[in-house]
């Protein structure tokens, strides 16, 4: 005991020759109170309560979320899965009546045409004042559903980018609103583009697999 | 077994822990300081974007994972070790064995966080958030910790009493659980979204298996410690530490809800996170409990104040992310300033509360040398205490209304950062209290290092007699 007498630090505690560390032993009595130990007082009720609670709560939310511990994502359950997987079918409807224009020019367009449909100069052109988009309708919906590469000039400025096809993740309702939005904001208007339209466009030119050029869309 | 006499084993056991424990705190609060001067210019980085911009080593994408880095590991690691090593010998009731591999530990551990931060400098990144070390770095932290897990678990092995207290399981645990996980996290078998899950499961079980059982340890020894008095109950200590230790580890998938991966997988970190009240209320009664009555006691010591504080922390804390893996708020908060606000209630109110409050109690029992300036300790306290409710207000307010304008699709993403500006700059302010605050710290701790500062008697615990006769003396403000 005590070996603590190689250790300089308790020098000043410690008289010499002592076995016993007296002074340390005062020191430790008053300094702190005694090493914790634990009660043996019984848990609330009341917590008993939420355990059980919270544990069937647990039970409902895996059976109803759990996805069938399957591999799939996004799936909630069986009604959800349905509705869910086929917001953006090609060619089916959505599940809600009416699609809003701009939360889906929003999601989708926005990212390169901007939400104020200005584009950014030298790589993604302007919506707003375009003729492509506020001309005959049939033009850009061809263009959403198969997308578009090569130079093309838009208020008198070229652009040379690619624009992917969205058809295969677009219904027809949303490229139909997402269109009519475009052609009614920042200036824009023109008249709206109905669903059947796309849908009329997407079955006259399913086989296409490629981009159009704006040359191919002129041309015809 | 025979069970050694308190007294002789708790003189033993600070003796012996003495060197680890500075080496260990020492470093740790210098790897503080550093982590948070580097926290501070990046949350100023938010108001003046520009500023510092032009050197690429204190660009936001630097310093923003080199404050992450050095804070955890750095800074809260090694104090923790440091507490660890000083209360696993006490509670063992024995001396500190393998004491050398616990030098080589500290060694490594700093060299891993210095090495690891200057590579992060200088753009070197493993790029997955909480794993950004490089392959050295992690390889030498490992090295620490399993020296460190050995040293502590070949204690414990040559214990000296009949039960082992609650704060013991926790340390035990971490000790065995931390370096699994460590090197499980980084074996080199994770590709795409499997690596987003396990780097996932990583970072959440770090608060796990690491900071979470070293703060709680903590509390459950220095609460019924310095009042004097048993912890209220074994039985929710033991419900407790169960039910921590079935739920806790499921939790880390919560932070991809909305990710590409299987459904239930996210579905039952929900449902373990919200588990989490269990656990998380059991503690909450022990430590409330056992404080009943005595919160008087709050006044005069200035380790019950923060770890109290933390202990409250970690209460708040946990029910907060119970409630923010719910797939309904995640919608709104995941991806905002709510999560970072989050994020320092855990690691700073409840772990960095709670480490300040163990250094408070430990330095004067292994320097044998008493706090000097009382009145700073309390200063201490409330820049630190003040700082962080209003850096975690601030993040917390503006971060939802950062994420109910960001899923506006009518509102332009420029305004869900406009929203921020003032809560930001709040935030800094907070920031700067809680940086303020440290150095003062550092100041004391510095004082306590080499023994200077204003002499101050032992104070007498329970000092009844003294507190009576004196109550502006300067000892009335007892360390302990």
């Amino acid at each position: 005991m005590g070996n603590g007498k190689k250790n300089d630090i308790q020098a000043p505690y410690r008289a010499e020759n002592e076995d016993v560390d007296i002074y340390g032993l005062h020191r430790q009595a008053l300094r702190e109170s005694p090493d914790p130990v634990e009660g043996l007082e019984r848990p609330p009720w009341w917590l008993w309560v939420i355990c059980i609670s919270l544990i069937f709560w647990a039970g409902f939310y895996i059976g109803r979320y759990g996805g069938k511990f399957g591999p799939e994502v996004h799936l909630l359950s069986e009604g959800e899965t349905v509705k869910q997987a086929s917001v953006s079918k090609p060619g089916e409807s959505p599940p809600v009546a009416a699609v809003d224009g701009a939360e889906v020019y929003n999601r989708v367009c926005a990212a390169c045409h901007q939400q104020n449909g200005q584009g950014v100069p030298g790589a993604f052109p302007p919506l707003a004042g375009s003729g492509l988009i506020a001309g005959d309708d049939k033009l850009p919906v061809k263009i959403v559903l198969h997308g578009l590469q090569g130079p093309v000039t838009v208020s008198g400025t070229t652009y040379n980018g690619v624009m992917p096809a969205w058809g295969g993740q677009m219904s027809d309702e949303e490229v139909a609103a997402a269109l009519t939005h475009a052609r009614s904001s920042w200036g824009n208007s023109a008249p709206e583009v109905s669903a059947e339209t796309v849908k009329q466009i997407r079955e006259e030119t399913s086989d296409r697999t490629t981009n159009w050029t704006i040359k191919e869309l002129e041309g015809e | 077994m025979s069970v050694r006499p308190e007294l002789t084993s708790r003189i033993e056991a600070d003796d012996s822990s003495v060197g680890p424990v500075l080496f260990f705190f020492a470093t740790g609060v210098a790897w503080l300081l550093i982590g948070s001067v580097f926290g501070l210019i990046v949350a100023f980085k938010f108001s003046f974007p520009e500023w510092l911009g032009d050197t690429p080593a204190l660009t936001f994408g630097r310093l923003r994972p080199a404050h992450l880095n050095t804070v955890i590991y750095g800074w809260a690691s090694l104090a923790l070790c440091g507490v660890f090593a000083w209360l696993a010998v006490r509670l063992c009731r024995t001396t500190l064995r393998w004491k050398g591999l616990l030098y080589v530990s500290a060694v490594f551990w700093n060299l891993g966080v210095l090495y690891g931060t200057i590579e992060l400098l200088r753009g070197n990144s493993a790029g997955q958030e909480w794993l950004e070390y490089p392959t050295w770095s992690w390889i030498m932290i490992t090295v620490a910790a399993v020296l460190f897990s050995l040293s502590i678990i070949k204690t414990f092995r040559e214990r000296d009493v009949d039960h082992i207290y609650i704060s013991l399981w926790y340390m035990m645990a971490a000790v065995i659980w931390f370096p699994l996980l460590w090197v499980l996290a980084h074996l080199p078998i994770y590709s795409g979204v499997t690596q987003a899950a396990s780097n996932w499961w990583y970072a959440h079980n770090a608060l796990t298996v690491w900071f979470t059982p070293a703060g709680l340890a903590a509390a459950y020894y220095f609460i019924p410690k310095v009042i004097g008095r048993p912890i209220h109950s074994y039985y929710l200590s033991l419900i407790g530490f169960w039910t921590f230790a079935l739920f806790y580890n499921w939790n880390g998938i919560h932070h991809l809800v909305g990710g590409p991966l299987p459904t239930w997988l996210i579905s039952v970190s929900v449902v373990a996170s919200v588990l989490m009240f269990i656990p998380v209320i059991a503690v909450a009664i022990n430590h409330h409990m056992t404080m009943v009555g005595h919160f008087g006691k709050l006044k005069s010591s200035p380790t019950l104040r923060f770890i109290v504080f933390g202990a409250i922390s970690y209460t708040a804390v946990s029910m907060q992310g119970s409630i923010e893996a719910i797939r309904a708020q995640s919608e709104i908060t995941h991806f905002t300033h709510y999560t970072i606000g989050h994020a320092h209630l855990g690691l700073y109110a409840f772990v960095t509360m709670i480490m300040f409050g163990s250094i408070y109690y430990i330095m004067p029992r292994i320097v044998k040398w008493e706090w000097p300036y009382p009145r700073l300790i309390k200063i201490h306290f409330w820049l630190v205490a003040l700082g962080v409710i209003l850096y975690f207000a601030a993040m917390t307010i503006g971060g939802v209304f950062q994420g109910l304008y960001m899923n506006d699709a009518a509102k332009p993403f420029i305004d869900s950062v406009e929203v921020t500006r003032p809560y930001l700059m709040a935030r800094s302010i907070g920031g700067s209290m809680m940086l303020l605050g440290q150095i003062v710290f550092i100041y004391l701790f510095s004082l306590m290092l080499f023994r200077k500062g204003a002499f101050r008697a032992m104070p007498p615990w329970g000092s009844k007699i003294a507190e009576a006769s004196h109550p502006d003396a300067p000892g009335a403000e007892v360390a302990s």
